[in-house]
Protein backbone atom coordinates (compact mmCIF):
# COMPACT_ATOMS: atom_id res chain seq x y z
CA UNK A 1 0.00 0.00 0.00
CA UNK A 2 1.39 3.05 -0.91
CA UNK A 3 1.86 6.02 1.81
CA UNK A 4 2.43 8.45 -0.72
CA UNK A 5 -0.72 10.32 -1.02
CA UNK A 6 -1.04 10.30 2.52
CA UNK A 7 2.05 12.04 2.72
CA UNK A 8 1.44 14.22 -0.17
CA UNK A 9 -1.68 15.37 1.81
CA UNK A 10 -0.64 15.93 4.91
CA UNK A 11 2.13 18.37 3.57
CA UNK A 12 -0.17 20.29 1.34
CA UNK A 13 -2.73 20.34 4.65
CA UNK A 14 0.04 21.94 6.64
CA UNK A 15 1.62 24.43 4.13
CA UNK A 16 -1.81 25.66 3.40
CA UNK A 17 -2.34 25.83 7.19
CA UNK A 18 0.49 27.93 8.05
CA UNK A 19 -0.07 30.25 4.66
CA UNK A 20 -3.77 31.05 6.26
CA UNK A 21 -2.61 31.33 9.47
CA UNK A 22 0.17 33.91 9.33
CA UNK A 23 -2.66 35.87 7.25
CA UNK A 24 -4.46 35.16 10.17
CA UNK A 25 -2.33 34.91 13.41
CA UNK A 26 -0.04 38.51 12.59
CA UNK A 27 -3.03 40.59 12.77
CA UNK A 28 -4.90 38.91 15.69
CA UNK A 29 -0.85 38.36 17.51
CA UNK A 30 -0.52 42.03 16.77
CA UNK A 31 -3.52 43.48 18.25
CA UNK A 32 -3.00 41.33 21.49
CA UNK A 33 0.41 42.52 22.30
CA UNK A 34 -0.75 46.07 21.84
CA UNK A 35 -4.46 46.17 23.21
CA UNK A 36 -5.45 46.89 26.68
CA UNK A 37 -8.74 45.82 26.00
CA UNK A 38 -10.75 44.32 28.76
CA UNK A 39 -11.45 41.64 26.38
CA UNK A 40 -7.92 40.83 25.57
CA UNK A 41 -7.53 37.44 28.36
CA UNK A 42 -11.02 36.23 26.89
CA UNK A 43 -9.72 35.85 23.37
CA UNK A 44 -6.53 34.77 24.41
CA UNK A 45 -7.98 32.07 25.71
CA UNK A 46 -10.43 30.75 23.35
CA UNK A 47 -7.10 31.42 20.89
CA UNK A 48 -5.37 29.18 23.43
CA UNK A 49 -8.58 26.26 23.57
CA UNK A 50 -7.02 24.06 21.43
CA UNK A 51 -3.83 23.31 23.37
CA UNK A 52 -6.02 22.13 26.27
CA UNK A 53 -8.92 20.76 24.47
CA UNK A 54 -9.27 17.21 23.64
CA UNK A 55 -8.95 17.13 19.50
CA UNK A 56 -12.19 15.56 19.43
CA UNK A 57 -14.24 17.60 21.72
CA UNK A 58 -12.76 20.13 18.86
CA UNK A 59 -13.42 18.12 16.15
CA UNK A 60 -16.64 17.06 17.21
CA UNK A 61 -18.14 20.86 17.76
CA UNK A 62 -16.53 21.74 14.50
CA UNK A 63 -18.24 18.72 12.94
CA UNK A 64 -21.79 19.95 14.08
CA UNK A 65 -20.76 23.85 12.76
CA UNK A 66 -20.01 21.86 9.25
CA UNK A 67 -23.26 20.31 9.03
CA UNK A 68 -24.70 21.30 5.97
CA UNK A 69 -28.26 21.83 7.80
CA UNK A 70 -25.88 24.61 10.25
CA UNK A 71 -25.57 28.16 9.62
CA UNK A 72 -21.63 28.21 8.48
CA UNK A 73 -21.90 23.79 6.82
CA UNK A 74 -25.05 25.29 4.68
CA UNK A 75 -23.46 28.75 3.79
CA UNK A 76 -19.97 26.50 2.35
CA UNK A 77 -22.44 24.17 0.73
CA UNK A 78 -24.15 27.23 -1.21
CA UNK A 79 -21.20 28.66 -2.51
CA UNK A 80 -19.05 25.79 -3.48
CA UNK A 81 -21.64 23.39 -4.04
CA UNK A 82 -19.40 21.10 -1.70
CA UNK A 83 -20.33 19.80 2.02
CA UNK A 84 -17.59 21.04 4.15
CA UNK A 85 -17.45 18.04 6.30
CA UNK A 86 -15.55 15.03 4.74
CA UNK A 87 -13.14 17.53 2.68
CA UNK A 88 -10.27 18.97 1.90
CA UNK A 89 -11.18 22.37 3.07
CA UNK A 90 -12.94 21.08 6.23
CA UNK A 91 -10.16 19.64 7.16
CA UNK A 92 -8.08 22.93 6.22
CA UNK A 93 -10.81 24.99 8.53
CA UNK A 94 -9.87 22.58 11.30
CA UNK A 95 -6.16 22.56 11.21
CA UNK A 96 -6.24 26.25 10.97
CA UNK A 97 -8.35 26.62 14.38
CA UNK A 98 -6.29 23.70 16.02
CA UNK A 99 -2.97 25.16 15.09
CA UNK A 100 -4.04 28.60 15.83
CA UNK A 101 -2.07 28.66 19.46
CA UNK A 102 1.07 27.49 17.87
CA UNK A 103 1.21 30.63 15.79
CA UNK A 104 -0.22 33.61 17.55
CA UNK A 105 1.53 32.97 20.66
CA UNK A 106 5.46 33.18 19.42
CA UNK A 107 3.98 36.14 17.56
CA UNK A 108 2.51 37.42 20.34
CA UNK A 109 5.74 37.28 22.36
CA UNK A 110 7.79 38.66 19.11
CA UNK A 111 5.91 41.74 18.77
CA UNK A 112 6.10 42.22 22.63
CA UNK A 113 9.26 42.03 22.81
CA UNK A 114 9.55 44.66 19.98
CA UNK A 115 8.63 47.29 22.52
CA UNK A 116 6.98 50.52 21.96
CA UNK A 117 10.19 52.40 22.09
CA UNK A 118 11.57 51.86 18.52
CA UNK A 119 8.31 52.17 17.24
CA UNK A 120 7.45 55.71 18.74
CA UNK A 121 10.83 56.40 17.35
CA UNK A 122 9.97 55.09 14.14
CA UNK A 123 7.19 57.33 14.11
CA UNK A 124 8.62 60.30 14.60
CA UNK A 125 11.19 59.64 12.14
CA UNK A 126 7.98 59.83 9.36
CA UNK A 127 6.78 56.37 8.89
CA UNK A 128 2.89 55.52 9.19
CA UNK A 129 1.65 52.93 10.72
CA UNK A 130 1.60 50.44 7.68
CA UNK A 131 5.26 51.03 7.32
CA UNK A 132 6.47 50.89 10.59
CA UNK A 133 4.86 47.49 10.54
CA UNK A 134 7.06 46.38 7.38
CA UNK A 135 10.20 48.07 7.71
CA UNK A 136 10.38 47.80 11.63
CA UNK A 137 7.93 45.17 13.76
CA UNK A 138 8.20 42.21 10.97
CA UNK A 139 12.30 42.21 10.84
CA UNK A 140 12.89 42.37 14.81
CA UNK A 141 10.00 39.30 14.82
CA UNK A 142 12.05 37.51 12.30
CA UNK A 143 12.54 34.67 14.18
CA UNK A 144 8.52 34.83 16.30
CA UNK A 145 7.46 34.23 12.46
CA UNK A 146 9.77 31.65 12.26
CA UNK A 147 8.85 29.93 15.49
CA UNK A 148 5.54 30.29 14.34
CA UNK A 149 5.43 28.89 10.58
CA UNK A 150 7.64 25.91 12.19
CA UNK A 151 5.26 24.94 14.84
CA UNK A 152 2.05 25.39 13.30
CA UNK A 153 3.81 23.20 10.38
CA UNK A 154 4.44 20.83 12.58
CA UNK A 155 1.60 20.63 14.84
CA UNK A 156 -0.69 20.19 11.76
CA UNK A 157 1.37 17.66 10.75
CA UNK A 158 1.01 15.59 13.78
CA UNK A 159 -2.77 16.09 14.36
CA UNK A 160 -5.08 13.27 14.68
CA UNK A 161 -8.25 13.65 16.44
CA UNK A 162 -9.88 16.66 14.88
CA UNK A 163 -8.53 15.35 11.41
CA UNK A 164 -10.49 11.62 12.50
CA UNK A 165 -13.60 13.59 13.46
CA UNK A 166 -13.62 16.06 10.93
CA UNK A 167 -12.32 14.75 7.56
CA UNK A 168 -13.35 10.51 8.37
CA UNK A 169 -10.65 8.58 6.66
CA UNK A 170 -11.02 8.79 2.83
CA UNK A 171 -7.61 8.14 1.28
CA UNK A 172 -6.32 10.83 -1.24
CA UNK A 173 -8.56 13.06 0.09
CA UNK A 174 -8.58 13.53 3.90
CA UNK A 175 -6.82 10.63 5.08
CA UNK A 176 -3.20 11.82 6.51
CA UNK A 177 0.31 10.78 7.81
CA UNK A 178 -1.12 10.50 11.24
CA UNK A 179 -4.16 8.46 10.49
CA UNK A 180 -2.43 6.21 7.81
CA UNK A 181 -0.53 5.06 10.73
CA UNK A 182 -4.02 4.44 12.80
CA UNK A 183 -5.56 2.37 9.93
CA UNK A 184 -1.63 0.63 9.03
CA UNK A 185 -1.82 -0.43 12.87
CA UNK A 186 -5.28 -1.63 12.66
CA UNK A 187 -4.68 -3.39 9.41
CA UNK A 188 -1.20 -4.70 10.86
CA UNK A 189 1.04 -3.72 8.54
CA UNK A 190 3.45 -2.92 11.19
CA UNK A 191 6.27 -1.97 8.72
CA UNK A 192 4.17 1.02 7.02
CA UNK A 193 3.38 2.16 10.58
CA UNK A 194 6.81 1.76 11.47
CA UNK A 195 8.48 3.75 8.51
CA UNK A 196 5.76 6.79 8.82
CA UNK A 197 6.19 6.91 12.20
CA UNK A 198 9.51 6.85 12.27
CA UNK A 199 9.36 9.64 9.70
CA UNK A 200 7.66 11.91 11.58
CA UNK A 201 9.43 11.67 14.77
CA UNK A 202 12.54 12.49 13.40
CA UNK A 203 10.67 15.26 12.09
CA UNK A 204 9.35 16.83 14.78
CA UNK A 205 12.48 16.19 16.90
CA UNK A 206 14.48 18.29 14.23
CA UNK A 207 11.78 20.90 13.99
CA UNK A 208 11.86 21.47 17.77
CA UNK A 209 15.72 21.48 17.65
CA UNK A 210 15.06 24.02 15.39
CA UNK A 211 12.97 26.14 17.45
CA UNK A 212 15.23 25.72 20.94
CA UNK A 213 17.79 26.70 18.82
CA UNK A 214 16.18 29.83 17.29
CA UNK A 215 15.07 30.63 21.30
CA UNK A 216 18.51 30.08 22.73
CA UNK A 217 20.27 32.66 20.32
CA UNK A 218 17.63 35.60 21.27
CA UNK A 219 18.34 34.76 24.66
CA UNK A 220 22.06 35.52 24.21
CA UNK A 221 21.54 38.51 22.23
CA UNK B 1 15.72 87.56 10.83
CA UNK B 2 12.60 87.51 13.34
CA UNK B 3 12.23 84.04 15.14
CA UNK B 4 9.54 81.98 14.15
CA UNK B 5 8.13 80.65 17.73
CA UNK B 6 6.68 77.42 19.00
CA UNK B 7 3.57 78.12 21.28
CA UNK B 8 2.46 76.07 23.75
CA UNK B 9 -0.94 76.22 25.31
CA UNK B 10 -1.20 72.90 27.51
CA UNK B 11 -2.76 72.19 30.22
CA UNK B 12 -3.57 68.82 31.30
CA UNK B 13 -3.98 66.85 34.58
CA UNK B 14 -1.64 63.96 34.67
CA UNK B 15 -0.65 61.88 37.62
CA UNK B 16 -1.42 63.65 40.96
CA UNK B 17 -0.55 66.82 39.25
CA UNK B 18 -1.41 69.76 36.67
CA UNK B 19 0.75 69.97 33.57
CA UNK B 20 0.31 73.40 32.92
CA UNK B 21 2.37 75.20 30.20
CA UNK B 22 1.64 78.37 28.42
CA UNK B 23 4.86 79.46 26.42
CA UNK B 24 6.23 80.56 23.21
CA UNK B 25 9.52 78.77 22.74
CA UNK B 26 11.76 80.95 19.68
CA UNK B 27 13.23 78.46 17.50
CA UNK B 28 16.68 78.93 17.28
CA UNK B 29 19.55 77.58 18.51
CA UNK B 30 19.14 75.19 21.69
CA UNK B 31 16.35 76.08 24.56
CA UNK B 32 16.97 73.95 27.75
CA UNK B 33 14.35 72.34 29.72
CA UNK B 34 15.48 72.08 33.44
CA UNK B 35 13.39 70.31 36.31
CA UNK B 36 13.43 67.79 38.80
CA UNK B 37 13.28 64.17 37.77
CA UNK B 38 9.39 63.22 37.51
CA UNK B 39 8.08 67.18 36.95
CA UNK B 40 6.53 66.57 33.26
CA UNK B 41 9.61 67.54 31.22
CA UNK B 42 9.35 64.54 29.27
CA UNK B 43 5.77 64.72 29.28
CA UNK B 44 6.10 67.50 27.30
CA UNK B 45 8.21 66.59 24.61
CA UNK B 46 5.96 63.78 24.29
CA UNK B 47 2.70 66.07 23.64
CA UNK B 48 5.09 68.36 21.24
CA UNK B 49 6.01 65.65 19.18
CA UNK B 50 2.26 64.14 18.99
CA UNK B 51 3.49 60.51 20.74
CA UNK B 52 1.00 61.40 23.22
CA UNK B 53 -2.27 62.65 22.23
CA UNK B 54 -3.52 65.19 25.20
CA UNK B 55 -7.49 66.38 24.39
CA UNK B 56 -6.83 70.52 25.11
CA UNK B 57 -3.72 71.03 24.21
CA UNK B 58 -2.90 73.39 21.42
CA UNK B 59 0.38 73.67 19.66
CA UNK B 60 1.40 75.68 16.70
CA UNK B 61 4.94 75.92 14.79
CA UNK B 62 5.48 78.88 13.78
CA UNK B 63 2.21 79.34 11.59
CA UNK B 64 1.56 75.36 11.04
CA UNK B 65 -1.24 73.81 13.43
CA UNK B 66 0.05 70.84 14.80
CA UNK B 67 -2.89 70.74 17.23
CA UNK B 68 -5.83 72.42 18.08
CA UNK B 69 -9.57 71.51 19.38
CA UNK B 70 -10.71 70.12 15.72
CA UNK B 71 -6.81 69.42 14.27
CA UNK B 72 -4.29 66.59 15.31
CA UNK B 73 -1.29 65.95 12.80
CA UNK B 74 0.12 62.87 13.58
CA UNK B 75 3.99 62.65 14.74
CA UNK B 76 5.22 60.86 11.46
CA UNK B 77 4.05 64.07 9.50
CA UNK B 78 5.24 66.90 11.93
CA UNK B 79 8.94 66.28 11.36
CA UNK B 80 10.65 65.91 14.81
CA UNK B 81 13.79 64.64 15.03
CA UNK B 82 13.38 62.76 18.64
CA UNK B 83 16.50 61.66 20.62
CA UNK B 84 15.28 59.50 23.43
CA UNK B 85 17.02 58.76 26.33
CA UNK B 86 17.24 54.49 25.55
CA UNK B 87 18.78 55.39 22.29
CA UNK B 88 15.91 53.20 20.45
CA UNK B 89 18.28 52.27 17.73
CA UNK B 90 16.70 49.64 15.52
CA UNK B 91 18.71 46.76 15.80
CA UNK B 92 17.59 44.60 12.50
CA UNK B 93 19.69 47.94 10.80
CA UNK B 94 23.30 48.53 11.02
CA UNK B 95 24.75 52.45 11.59
CA UNK B 96 23.77 53.56 7.77
CA UNK B 97 20.32 52.19 7.80
CA UNK B 98 19.92 53.47 10.99
CA UNK B 99 20.98 56.69 9.68
CA UNK B 100 18.67 56.85 6.83
CA UNK B 101 15.92 55.42 7.70
CA UNK B 102 14.03 58.97 8.53
CA UNK B 103 16.37 60.39 5.94
CA UNK B 104 14.69 58.52 3.04
CA UNK B 105 11.19 59.11 4.16
CA UNK B 106 11.77 62.70 4.75
CA UNK B 107 13.26 62.90 1.53
CA UNK B 108 16.13 65.05 3.05
CA UNK B 109 18.28 66.12 0.74
CA UNK B 110 21.65 64.03 0.19
CA UNK B 111 23.72 66.26 1.40
CA UNK B 112 22.54 66.02 4.76
CA UNK B 113 23.67 62.45 5.42
CA UNK B 114 27.61 64.02 4.87
CA UNK B 115 27.49 66.74 7.54
CA UNK B 116 25.95 64.47 9.91
CA UNK B 117 28.03 61.81 9.19
CA UNK B 118 31.17 64.70 9.74
CA UNK B 119 30.08 66.56 12.59
CA UNK B 120 29.02 63.62 15.03
CA UNK B 121 32.29 61.97 12.89
CA UNK B 122 30.42 58.32 12.44
CA UNK B 123 32.11 57.48 9.32
CA UNK B 124 34.56 54.90 10.79
CA UNK B 125 30.78 53.38 12.83
CA UNK B 126 28.97 53.71 9.33
CA UNK B 127 28.93 49.60 8.49
CA UNK B 128 28.88 48.20 11.78
CA UNK B 129 26.09 46.73 13.46
CA UNK B 130 24.31 48.57 16.62
CA UNK B 131 24.65 44.99 19.01
CA UNK B 132 27.96 46.10 19.66
CA UNK B 133 28.39 49.84 19.95
CA UNK B 134 29.33 51.30 23.29
CA UNK B 135 27.28 53.99 25.35
CA UNK B 136 28.76 57.03 23.78
CA UNK B 137 28.48 55.63 20.34
CA UNK B 138 24.47 54.72 20.38
CA UNK B 139 24.00 57.95 21.71
CA UNK B 140 25.87 59.50 18.74
CA UNK B 141 23.86 57.42 15.84
CA UNK B 142 20.57 57.86 17.70
CA UNK B 143 21.39 62.13 17.30
CA UNK B 144 22.47 61.46 13.99
CA UNK B 145 19.47 59.33 12.64
CA UNK B 146 17.60 62.07 14.25
CA UNK B 147 19.31 65.24 12.65
CA UNK B 148 20.18 63.70 8.89
CA UNK B 149 15.96 63.60 8.37
CA UNK B 150 16.60 67.26 8.62
CA UNK B 151 13.99 67.61 11.02
CA UNK B 152 12.38 71.63 11.75
CA UNK B 153 12.82 70.91 15.57
CA UNK B 154 14.69 68.52 17.45
CA UNK B 155 13.87 67.22 20.72
CA UNK B 156 16.70 65.82 23.02
CA UNK B 157 15.42 63.77 26.38
CA UNK B 158 18.62 63.74 28.29
CA UNK B 159 20.90 62.19 25.77
CA UNK B 160 23.62 61.57 27.72
CA UNK B 161 21.89 59.72 31.01
CA UNK B 162 23.75 56.53 31.40
CA UNK B 163 26.98 57.79 30.73
CA UNK B 164 30.15 59.06 32.28
CA UNK B 165 31.85 62.16 32.76
CA UNK B 166 34.31 61.87 30.67
CA UNK B 167 31.81 60.40 27.47
CA UNK B 168 29.08 63.39 28.61
CA UNK B 169 31.81 66.10 28.00
CA UNK B 170 32.89 64.01 24.58
CA UNK B 171 29.49 64.24 23.47
CA UNK B 172 29.07 67.50 24.29
CA UNK B 173 30.83 69.28 21.67
CA UNK B 174 29.16 67.17 18.82
CA UNK B 175 26.08 67.70 20.31
CA UNK B 176 26.73 71.93 19.84
CA UNK B 177 28.30 71.25 16.11
CA UNK B 178 26.02 69.16 14.77
CA UNK B 179 23.11 71.82 16.09
CA UNK B 180 25.03 74.47 14.27
CA UNK B 181 25.57 72.73 11.29
CA UNK B 182 22.17 71.64 10.45
CA UNK B 183 20.58 75.50 12.21
CA UNK B 184 18.17 73.13 13.26
CA UNK B 185 16.36 74.47 16.86
CA UNK B 186 16.62 72.24 19.55
CA UNK B 187 14.71 71.63 23.01
CA UNK B 188 17.01 69.75 25.32
CA UNK B 189 16.32 67.98 28.78
CA UNK B 190 18.05 67.97 31.09
CA UNK B 191 18.59 68.29 35.19
CA UNK B 192 22.10 68.35 34.87
CA UNK B 193 22.78 71.91 35.01
CA UNK B 194 26.18 70.96 33.56
CA UNK B 195 25.15 69.92 30.55
CA UNK B 196 22.66 72.80 30.15
CA UNK B 197 25.01 75.54 31.01
CA UNK B 198 27.61 74.54 28.24
CA UNK B 199 24.96 74.11 25.72
CA UNK B 200 21.89 76.21 26.38
CA UNK B 201 20.82 79.73 24.67
CA UNK B 202 17.79 80.09 26.97
CA UNK B 203 16.22 77.99 30.06
CA UNK B 204 12.65 77.16 30.38
CA UNK B 205 12.17 75.56 34.25
CA UNK B 206 9.70 73.16 35.32
CA UNK B 207 8.78 72.95 38.25
CA UNK B 208 5.52 70.31 39.43
CA UNK B 209 3.85 70.37 36.42
CA UNK B 210 4.34 73.99 35.63
CA UNK B 211 6.54 75.35 32.61
CA UNK B 212 8.21 78.96 33.40
CA UNK B 213 8.79 81.17 30.01
CA UNK B 214 12.74 80.82 28.54
CA UNK B 215 14.90 83.23 29.82
CA UNK B 216 17.58 83.92 27.26
CA UNK B 217 21.18 82.99 28.79
CA UNK B 218 23.57 85.18 26.72
CA UNK B 219 26.40 83.20 27.75
CA UNK B 220 27.82 84.85 24.30
CA UNK B 221 29.41 87.54 25.25
CA UNK B 222 30.61 90.40 22.22
CA UNK B 223 34.48 91.72 22.37
CA UNK B 224 36.80 93.22 20.04
CA UNK B 225 40.05 91.59 19.93
CA UNK B 226 42.84 93.94 19.77
CA UNK B 227 46.42 93.61 18.28
CA UNK B 228 48.50 90.73 19.96
CA UNK B 229 45.39 88.93 21.28
CA UNK B 230 44.26 91.57 23.78
CA UNK B 231 40.22 91.13 24.50
CA UNK B 232 38.36 93.83 25.23
CA UNK B 233 34.84 93.58 26.48
CA UNK B 234 32.46 96.53 27.05
CA UNK B 235 35.52 98.55 26.11
CA UNK B 236 37.35 97.28 28.70
CA UNK B 237 40.75 95.32 27.60
CA UNK B 238 39.78 92.06 30.28
CA UNK B 239 42.90 89.70 29.15
CA UNK B 240 44.85 87.78 25.94
CA UNK B 241 43.88 85.31 23.51
CA UNK B 242 46.14 83.64 21.63
CA UNK B 243 44.26 84.42 18.39
CA UNK B 244 46.14 85.48 14.94
CA UNK B 245 42.80 87.54 13.31
CA UNK B 246 43.39 91.29 13.54
CA UNK B 247 40.91 93.78 15.79
CA UNK B 248 37.60 92.90 15.03
CA UNK B 249 34.52 91.89 16.86
CA UNK B 250 33.86 88.46 18.00
CA UNK B 251 31.25 86.65 19.64
CA UNK B 252 32.30 84.55 22.43
CA UNK B 253 30.86 81.77 24.53
CA UNK B 254 31.95 81.59 27.84
CA UNK B 255 32.07 78.13 28.98
CA UNK B 256 30.04 78.50 32.59
CA UNK B 257 31.96 75.81 34.36
CA UNK B 258 34.86 77.83 34.31
CA UNK B 259 33.73 80.85 35.90
CA UNK B 260 35.13 82.01 38.95
CA UNK B 261 33.70 84.10 40.94
CA UNK B 262 35.66 87.46 43.11
CA UNK B 263 34.34 90.02 44.93
CA UNK B 264 37.03 92.39 44.23
CA UNK B 265 39.36 93.03 40.77
CA UNK B 266 41.68 90.38 40.23
CA UNK B 267 44.04 92.25 38.50
CA UNK B 268 46.72 90.58 36.94
CA UNK B 269 45.61 86.84 36.41
CA UNK B 270 45.66 83.85 34.36
CA UNK B 271 41.89 84.36 33.63
CA UNK B 272 41.52 84.99 30.43
CA UNK B 273 38.48 87.24 30.61
CA UNK B 274 37.76 89.34 34.12
CA UNK B 275 34.33 90.96 33.86
CA UNK B 276 32.72 93.27 36.34
CA UNK B 277 29.27 92.17 36.51
CA UNK B 278 26.13 92.84 37.93
CA UNK B 279 23.82 89.84 40.69
CA UNK B 280 20.56 90.47 39.19
CA UNK B 281 19.36 87.15 40.61
CA UNK B 282 20.29 85.46 43.36
CA UNK B 283 17.97 82.07 44.62
CA UNK B 284 18.00 78.90 45.74
CA UNK B 285 16.01 75.94 45.68
CA UNK B 286 15.19 73.91 48.61
CA UNK B 287 18.95 73.19 49.83
CA UNK B 288 20.48 73.00 46.78
CA UNK B 289 23.06 75.02 44.57
CA UNK B 290 22.36 79.04 44.36
CA UNK B 291 21.15 80.14 41.03
CA UNK B 292 22.94 83.23 39.86
CA UNK B 293 22.06 85.52 36.98
CA UNK B 294 24.83 87.89 36.26
CA UNK B 295 24.30 91.05 33.63
CA UNK B 296 27.14 93.38 32.03
CA UNK B 297 26.30 95.84 29.62
CA UNK B 298 23.22 94.05 27.17
CA UNK B 299 24.05 90.79 28.08
CA UNK B 300 23.56 88.13 31.15
CA UNK B 301 24.96 84.88 32.10
CA UNK B 302 23.32 82.09 34.31
CA UNK B 303 25.00 79.82 36.36
CA UNK B 304 24.69 78.30 39.69
CA UNK B 305 27.28 77.95 42.19
CA UNK B 306 27.51 76.00 45.44
CA UNK B 307 25.50 77.28 48.53
CA UNK B 308 29.10 77.26 50.80
CA UNK B 309 30.65 79.36 48.39
CA UNK B 310 27.88 82.21 47.94
CA UNK B 311 27.73 81.96 51.86
CA UNK B 312 31.07 82.68 52.57
CA UNK B 313 31.24 85.48 49.60
CA UNK B 314 28.45 87.07 51.16
CA UNK B 315 27.20 87.75 47.75
CA UNK B 316 23.91 89.12 47.44
CA UNK B 317 21.75 90.82 44.35
CA UNK B 318 23.02 93.81 43.53
CA UNK B 319 25.92 93.27 44.41
CA UNK B 320 28.84 94.28 42.18
CA UNK B 321 31.31 91.42 41.90
CA UNK B 322 33.85 90.38 39.09
CA UNK B 323 33.26 87.09 36.54
CA UNK B 324 36.68 85.23 36.03
CA UNK B 325 36.33 82.74 32.49
CA UNK B 326 39.15 80.61 31.90
CA UNK B 327 37.76 78.99 29.08
CA UNK B 328 36.11 80.12 26.09
CA UNK B 329 35.26 79.82 23.00
CA UNK B 330 35.72 82.28 20.35
CA UNK B 331 32.63 82.19 17.75
CA UNK B 332 32.82 83.48 14.26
Amino acid sequence: MSVWPAIWLSVQLASFTVIILLIIATPLAWWLSRTSNRLRPLIEAIVALPLVLPATVLGFYLLVLMNPDRMLGAFWLRITGDTLAFSFSGLLLASVISSLPFAVQPLQTAFHSVGKGVIEVATTLGAGRLDVFRSVVIPLSKRGFLTAMVLSFAHTLGEFGVVLMVGGNIPGRTRTISIEVFNAVETLDYSTAHSLSAGLLVFSFCVLVFVYLLNGKRRQQ
Amino acid sequence: MSKTMLHLDISQQFGSHNLCAKVDVPLQGITALQGPSGSGKTLLLRIISGLEKQAGASIRFGDTVWQSQNKFVPPQARRIGYVFQDTRLFGHLDVAGNLGFGHRRAGAAPEILQVVTESLDLGPLLTRQIYGLSGGEKQRVALGRALAMQPQLLLLDEPLTGLDQARKSEILPYITAAVQATGCPAIYVSHERRETAILADRIMQMRGGKLSAPVECETTVLAVLGAGGALFVDGQKTGLVAAQNGARTHKIRINTDSVILSRDNPGQSSALLSLPVEITSLTRENAGDFDLVLAGQGWQIRLSKPAAVCLTMQLQAGQRIWLNVTQAQVLA
